[in-house]
């Protein structure tokens, strides 16, 4: 396995099934026997943490976490102070929901304006120093866009997937997702996922990939079987290994780390 | 990139082709006497009277030019090499002047490329040797007294390497200078190696600003936390940080 794969974000235009792409991979990671790192970083809703069927973690989200350290700077008491620089790193570590097989942590809804840059410089280095000591695959679900992720986790990734569907303007979303990681984020490698495909690709599509310059890392076929199952809210832990979904991914994860 | 054994191969042909050069190996330069060398160790006040001797001029701006690497086996440590007569046997006023440092180092980083130029520009840290500038433009003055003492290469040299090791401390591993004086051919030279080093530091320097870059999106002001209504807040995160370092190097 390639040990130099440690940091994956996926991302996307909105709909294209980031959530249980990243929630797939993940299971692929723990068929490794890996004990991935799982970071939810919807702002608005934990669907991540909803598929793995986790409870409310809106009191141990990193926005949380946050909003107190920013309260005790408002209070500006320096015992509080000192309180919060001996106790960050176990504050941020109890946050990780841990069960046996992986761990989440939640970024949470920003809701104070502003940029509080110095309470992301404080988040980052301690996240960056627990997560990597305690995990080799950390995966990020980055519904939030990139520009959250380098604010309140990390500003370096291995490798940036980026999801889109069969269709011209995701495509062209990709385009920007790629423009803007090279602004705000330093990765080693980005490849494109092509997911629900449908159908055969034609010219005009693959020429629009061509000219991302994204290289395609991955295809995952449309799944009737994913879809009955979203539809009737069945677990998704029912979908079967040999389902084009789980199929699809694991050669994803192939490609990803070497495993073949 | 420039390749420094290339560099090396055409300085030595030129040097034995001039014929008239010295060569100072030193393991720690003796200390002269009457040389006070350091951070502002006089005020660097050179009135045209007290000019004995010019090292260029603006018509013949001096070269000086650096060249880093990270492998310090190919730089001879603490030597410095004249290439043409030494400074009591010139017999023209403004000689055409040149310097190349030879330094390695693996932990420089992209702002101390610019702090070693500043660091070789005397303005008062040679009591009696002044970098005369005017624009981009520029060249040494000697006072008359120095003259009088019969100042060397050797010196000037020396004191510029004691001036860069005081301030780079255990960054630099090794350091080398080839001065080279009334020589059309090594001095173009030199223009050239400077030419391609520059355009390194400013790659280098390119890097630095793309990291920066990378740094703002903390930030909704572009770092101008002047007019951040959060600033205050900020400063008090800033020393819990502090507090959490400070307790880290503890820990060490």
């Amino acid at each position: 396995m390639k040990k130099n794969i440690r940091t994956i974000a996926v991302t996307g235009k909105g709909g294209v099934g980031k959530t249980l792409f990243t929630y797939f991979l993940s299971k692929q990671l723990i068929e490794l026997g890996i004990h991935p790192l799982l970071i939810d970083a919807d702002p608005t809703m934990s669907h991540l943490q909803n598929l793995l069927n986790l409870t409310d973690s809106s009191n141990t989200s990193i926005e949380s976490i946050r909003k107190r350290i920013i309260k005790v700077a408002i209070q500006g008491e320096e015992v509080e102070k000192q309180r919060i620089a001996e106790n960050i790193v176990s504050i941020i570590s109890q946050s990780i929901i841990k069960t046996e097989q992986f761990s989440l942590l939640v970024m949470g809804q920003p809701e104070k304006k502003g940029c509080f840059c110095a309470s992301n410089a404080l988040l980052r280095d301690v996240i960056s120093n627990v997560i990597s000591q305690d995990y080799d695959v950390i995966l990020i679900d980055a519904e939030a866009g990139l520009e959250q992720i380098h604010r309140q986790v990390m500003g370096e990734i291995d490798y940036l997937i980026i999801l889109s569907d069969y269709s011209m303007r995701s495509v062209e979303t990709a385009n920007s997702i790629a423009n803007s990681a090279d602004k705000f984020i330093d990765y080693r490698k980005i490849g494109l996922v092509i997911n629900k495909k449908m159908a055969e690709f034609d010219n005009k599509f693959l020429a629009k990939i061509e000219e991302t310059g994204i290289p395609i890392l991955g295809e995952v076929p449309f799944d009737e079987s994913l879809m009955k199952a979203e539809q009737s809210g069945e677990s998704l832990n029912l979908l079967k290994n040999n389902s084009p979904t789980v199929k699809a991914i694991k050669n994803i994860v192939h490609n990803l780390f070497d495993t073949a | 990139m420039v390749n420094l054994q290339e560099i090396r191969t055409f300085i030595e042909e030129q040097k034995l082709k001039n014929g008239i050069y010295s060569v100072w190996n030193e393991r720690k330069p003796e200390k002269v006497e009457f040389l006070k060398v350091g951070k502002r160790v006089w005020d660097g006040v050179m009135l045209k009277e007290d000019v004995g001797f010019e090292l260029g001029s603006p018509d013949f701006p001096m070269v000086k030019t650096f060249l880093t690497q990270t492998e310090s086996s190919s730089i001879h440590n603490m030597r410095i090499t004249l290439i043409g007569q030494d400074i009591p046997d010139i017999l023209e006023t403004n000689p055409e002047f040149g310097i190349l440092f030879l330094i390695s180092s693996s932990s420089l980083s992209p702002s101390d490329y610019r702090k070693l130029e500043r660091t070789t520009i005397l303005s008062n840290s040679i009591e009696g040797v002044f970098e005369k500038q005017v624009g981009r433009k520029s060249w040494y003055q000697i006072s008359t007294e120095l003259l009088k003492r019969k100042l060397s290469f050797y010196h000037i040299g020396s004191a510029l390497i004691q001036l860069i090791k005081q301030e780079f401390h255990e960054k630099i591993d090794a350091i080398e200078e080839i001065i080279v004086v009334n020589n059309n051919l090594l001095l173009d030279y030199f223009r050239e190696i400077h030419k391609v080093s520059r355009i390194e530091s400013i790659k280098r320097f390119q890097e630095k600003i793309k990291t920066i870059q990378k740094l703002r999106p903390d930030c909704d002001f572009e770092n101008e936390c002047n007019v951040c209504d959060n600033r205050e807040i900020c400063d008090q995160i800033r020393d819990v940080i502090a507090k959490r370092n400070e307790m880290r190097r503890m820990k060490k």
